[in-house]
């Protein structure tokens, strides 16, 4: 597809820049994080750092690639899109690679693959997809909603049985987010999310006899995905309190002006875990104290807002939904995951989005912003081509 | 590809703070219109989570950040794991077996090393090691979390554990002594093949336990084999916790023990360790293959369970070599097995009891029935023979079992049928699974014509019946299962189960399990039909013409049968001498016998793999270990077998005492 001029010149520079910053931050910080005796002992082409650095770079190739085409085509493919996510997620759970009682990676030689990080991805395009397509002018009703529900919870199932808790309830909560922005009825929505909570109540005041109901039926390794799931805190030998503690150990120590880049004993003595991955903030936290904490959220929060300027700009139904679910995506995690390290949230493997250490994670983010870019840059319909 | 849009106002008065926005605003779609602008509460929404987020960093940071930093400073809280020393496997007396010392390994913790190069560096010396092997270590340990303590060397001694415990803290930052309890097996292989060892528990052990099972962790060492595997839940134990507060240079400021480390439970075993000494001793210096086992009659305990060649448990210890794997595989003597369970035989001229039995109690024979026995049966138009060629002459039941007299027992088998002997075989515990404590029990094969056709697709030739009927055949059993069949014709048809442990004590609780004897099946037998078959067995051992003579003991009745297994069909070793058979060619040798005959207390089996003779091969053994039973009990000539046997442990306390 031709490249149009016009189309340049509406090439959201901002945005762009704003990403290049958080980017640039969060690869300083994983040099930090992850200078120590495992990144001394490993082979420097496995250093967590140059991979990271790899796949960003690789994430900025789409950007730019990707704008030789239309956003509108996402809508065109969306089920062969939804297809493979769902396909990726079956495989997963089929022969996927265990790390800590859960599947969740397909060993692909180069990479590793997450299919629960790019579903993300493929239910904000499937839903923005649902939603455009279905116009009503008075709000959804409990009938309209029955495909959505589908559409979330299918791969939501799928999650939820790796066990991934906390990348499930993402989806579940994108989806939510994406619907009440679609619009529903009063009518509809006040019903639904009474029975909603009460469920949830029922569940959770259940949890302990279904883990026995089920414990007569299932194999010990079943059992035992069931019970890192409920009961997390056994799967990690040191125990929640002690992450939750040394994070906000980490992060108060910096002060006003931080230890240093470099210099944080938390994360340099390694007291932190998780201190690449979901931890990463922390040693952000402890290095460059409040004053480059603030700038790292402030950067962050405006980056969120920019992505919400596109999607009020959007020139159709379909862009704003994609734009605005693609930033719901990357904030919820983002918001999550910064109360998550300064103890106002239950541990749960929520990553940062463009600072944890994950290919997969990064790589759908970036795949998000490039969206993001091309809603933007197709914001307003072309004036016909000048004819000579 | 673009659609127009139609209907864009542009407000040209007053000119608007966002220009844009206005505009956006002012499309009239109205339902696009409508997302936009709950999009832009969204915003809103991000807003105030993001002032959340800002107030909670000036509140961990600003007001909260003296705080934090002085405990980033001086408190790092490590929590330990504290080994928990496994449990005693102790005999029916209280003898120790296997025991645990402490030992002493070297952990780095590798979040409070600094420099870990230098440290590397330093500490080789003193371990006596070169730094590479240091470092290969550390990078076995990579995949491993951050707090688990990475083992640098096992087993330190004292000079060396006094060495780092002074200057740990002043030259070694992040090392460790790490106490960790060890087995001692105080009889060396004594009794290997039942009690197993230990070996680190690998992924697959790991993934199997249950998640609240979690207190094994990587690199902990779990019962492999015998019992230390059949009965790892009770030998366990349960870990213990410290909590070590350390510096930000990681050195240990301070120690809070959290919780005790519980040992796990003690084991005691039915068997006799100075008689299985005695047997394996035996069996060692004569390098025989096979096995001994000796039952209490009434309660089914097992007193000795010998299984020769031992296993060689310190080729196990830390992992075997294939090399030493393959060997211990191709050795034809076959050290893995415990052939008490796994070893499965014809049970040749043993199994003539049954055909006995079966005979008296279908009324085909009875106790005076005669046979004529010129060394030979004919049978359709193959010629059965004797292993007496000359023959026995004329035979009744008595004397047929104490000569063992092929020719007899080829008729009443005969008479009887193959499935009738396979009914009084099962009765008596031959060709099933006796449940003992032990692994890979085998269960042998007791034919019977639905047997083979199922399992060869044929029908049940009669002649081959006669083969069944003396033990030979498709019949095979195991030398647990020979001595289970002595000890229920010792009781009169009281099978036991047969038992090798006696109690579990909790050492903490003071609690203990005990194993009461089970009954199995009362099968209800004439008494008339077992005396005669009593007085046959005597007559083995005692009579003048028994096969078993070198058996008898002074003082001591002993009921009993030999036994000869043919391994090769007779065409191979036709014309040979005894001597000049090949080793694999070579008959097995049993015996089998209960004392005393009036009044039994205890049934021994002895299984000789390519022995040649029951009473000459298997005998003896049989014979030491009644001794050794009985010792109190006997004159004083025969009584003092256990004293010459070599025991080195008791002569030496005797000595000390001395």
């Amino acid at each position: 597809m031709r490249m149009d001029k016009n189309l340049l010149a509406r090439f959201d520079v901002m945005l762009l820049v704003l990403v290049g910053l958080i980017c640039g931050m969060g690869l300083l910080n994983l040099f930090s994080g992850s200078v120590s005796l495992n990144a001394i002992m490993q082979n420097q082409g496995q250093s967590p750092f140059i991979k990271q650095a790899v796949f960003m770079a690789a994430g900025f190739a789409i950007c730019f690639v990707s704008q030789f085409f239309d956003y509108q085509l996402l809508q065109k493919w969306n089920p062969l899109i939804y297809g493979v996510g769902v396909l990726l997620l079956v495989i997963v759970d089929i022969a996927g690679d265990t790390a800590g009682g859960a599947q969740r990676w397909i060993d692909l030689g180069i990479i590793k693959l997450q299919p629960s990080e790019i579903e993300k991805l493929i239910l904000v395009i499937g839903l923005a997809s649902y939603y455009a397509r279905r116009e009503v002018a008075d709000g959804y009703g409990i009938k309209d909603l029955i495909i959505p529900a589908l559409i979330v919870l299918v791969p939501a199932g799928l999650v939820f049985v790796q066990p991934d808790l906390g990348t499930a309830g993402i989806l579940v909560i994108i989806a939510v987010a994406m619907t009440l922005l679609a619009g529903v009825r009063l009518s509809t929505l006040i019903p639904v999310a009474l029975i909603s909570v009460i469920l949830l109540v029922v569940v959770w005041e259940n949890v302990n006899n279904m883990e026995s109901l089920l414990g007569s039926h299932l194999k010990p390794y079943q059992i035992r995905r069931i019970q890192t799931l409920l009961h997390p805190e056994l799967a990690d030998p040191m125990g929640q309190g002690y992450q939750i503690l040394q994070s906000q150990i980490a992060i108060g120590s910096g002060g006003l002006t931080g230890s240093g880049y470099l210099e944080g004993t938390q994360a340099q003595l390694r007291f932190l875990p998780e201190r690449h991955t979901d931890f990463a903030f922390a040693v952000w936290g402890e290095e460059w104290g409040f004053i480059g904490s603030v700038f790292f959220v402030g950067a962050y929060m405006l980056f969120l807002l920019w992505g919400l300027w596109i999607a009020m700009r959007a020139r159709d139904r379909f862009g704003v939904l994609l734009a605005y679910g693609i930033v719901l995506m990357i904030a919820c995690q983002a918001i999550i995951n910064l109360l998550m390290v300064m103890a106002l949230f239950p541990v749960v493997g929520v990553p940062l989005p463009l600072i944890s250490y994950g290919g997969s994670s990064l790589l759908t983010t970036m795949f998000g912003v490039a969206i993001l870019l091309n809603v933007r840059m197709r914001c307003e319909p072309l004036p016909a081509p000048a004819r000579s | 590809m673009i659609k127009k849009k139609s209907g864009i106002k542009k407000n040209s008065g007053i000119k608007p703070l966002f220009p844009e926005l206005t505009e956006i605003i002012e499309r009239d779609e109205e339902t696009v219109d409508r997302l936009r602008r709950r999009t832009l509460k969204f915003g809103l929404g991000i807003i105030f989570f993001f002032a959340l987020i800002i107030y909670r960093l000036y509140n961990l940071q600003i007001e909260q950040g003296r705080k934090f930093a002085q405990k980033a400073f001086s408190n790092r809280i490590r929590l330990q794991k504290l080994a928990a020393p496994r449990g005693r496997i102790l005999d029916r007396n209280g003898k120790e077996i296997v025991t645990n010392r402490p030992s002493f390994n070297v952990v780095l913790m590798r979040e409070d090393a600094i420099d870990p190069e230098t440290l590397v560096k330093n500490l080789a010396p003193v371990l006596h090691e070169e730094v590479s092997a240091i470092w290969d270590r550390f990078r076995e340990a990579a995949n491993t979390p951050q707090h688990m303590p990475v083992v640098l060397k096992k087993d330190i001694d004292w000079q060396t554990l006094a060495y780092i415990e002074s200057h740990k803290n002043t030259d070694f930052p992040g090392i460790e002594i790490q106490v960790q309890p060890v087995r001692v097996y105080a009889y060396g292989n004594l009794m290997s093949h039942l009690i197993g060892y230990l070996g680190i528990i690998n992924k697959n052990e790991l993934e199997q336990l249950p998640a609240n099972e979690r207190r094994f962790a990587s690199g902990d060492l779990v019962g492999k084999r015998g019992l230390e595997k059949l009965r790892e839940n009770d030998l366990h134990g349960k870990k213990g916790e410290v909590q070590t507060v350390v510096d930000s240079h990681g050195f240990v400021q301070e120690r809070d023990k959290k919780e005790e480390p519980f040992p796990g439970k003690d084991i005691y075993l039915t068997l006799d360790v100075p008689m299985q000494r005695m047997v394996e001793d035996m069996m060692a210096r004569d390098d025989l293959a096979g096995s001994a086992v000796a039952m209490e009659v009434n309660t089914g305990r097992l007193i000795v369970s010998a299984s020769a060649p031992e296993l060689p448990l310190d080729q196990f210890t830390g992992g075997i070599s294939k090399v030493n794997w393959q060997a211990l595989q191709d050795n034809p003597r076959h050290p893995q097995m415990n052939k008490v369970v796994q070893g499965v035989y014809p049970p040749g001229s043993t199994y003539k009891m049954i055909t006995a039995l079966a005979g008296l109690a279908s009324g085909v024979i009875t106790k005076d029935t005669t046979v004529s026995c010129p060394g030979y049966y004919k049978f359709g138009n193959r010629t059965y023979r004797c292993w007496k060629h000359s023959g026995h002459g004329t035979v009744d039941l008595r004397r047929a079992v104490a000569e063992s007299c092929d020719t007899y027992f080829y008729l009443v088998g005969q008479k009887v049928g193959v499935d009738r002997l396979a009914e009084f075989a099962h009765k008596m515990g031959l060709g099933a699974l006796s449940g003992i404590e032990m692994e890979n029990e085998k269960t042998g094969t007791i034919p019977s014509k639905a047997w083979k056709l199922q399992t060869k697709k044929e029908k049940w030739h009669d002649g081959e019946t006669l083969s069944v009927a003396i033990g030979q055949g498709f019949n095979t059993v195991t030398p647990l299962q020979i001595c289970l069949m002595t000890a229920t014709l010792a009781t009169n048809g009281v099978r036991m189960k047969p038992m090798i442990i006696d109690k579990i004590v909790d050492i903490h609780s003071g609690r203990v399990q005990n194993f009461p004897p089970e009954v199995v099946e009362r099968i209800p037998l004439n008494s008339d039909y077992m005396e005669i078959i009593r007085q046959g067995m005597m007559d083995v051992v005692q009579g003048p013409r028994g096969t078993a003579r070198k058996v008898a003991i002074k003082g001591l009745n002993i009921a009993g049968k030999t036994g000869t297994a043919q391994v090769a069909s007779l065409n191979r070793i036709k014309g040979l001498r005894e001597e000049d058979i090949p080793y694999k060619y070579r008959d097995h040798a049993w015996f089998t016998c209960y004392a005393p005959a009036e009044k039994p207390e205890i049934a021994v089996t002895v299984m000789i793999e390519h022995g040649l003779h029951g009473g000459s091969a298997a005998g003896p053994i049989a014979r030491a270990i009644l001794q050794a039973y009985f010792k109190d009990r006997l004159p004083p000539e025969e009584g003092r077998i256990l004293e010459t046997a070599a025991m080195p442990s008791e002569l030496e306390a005797a000595e000390q005492q001395l």
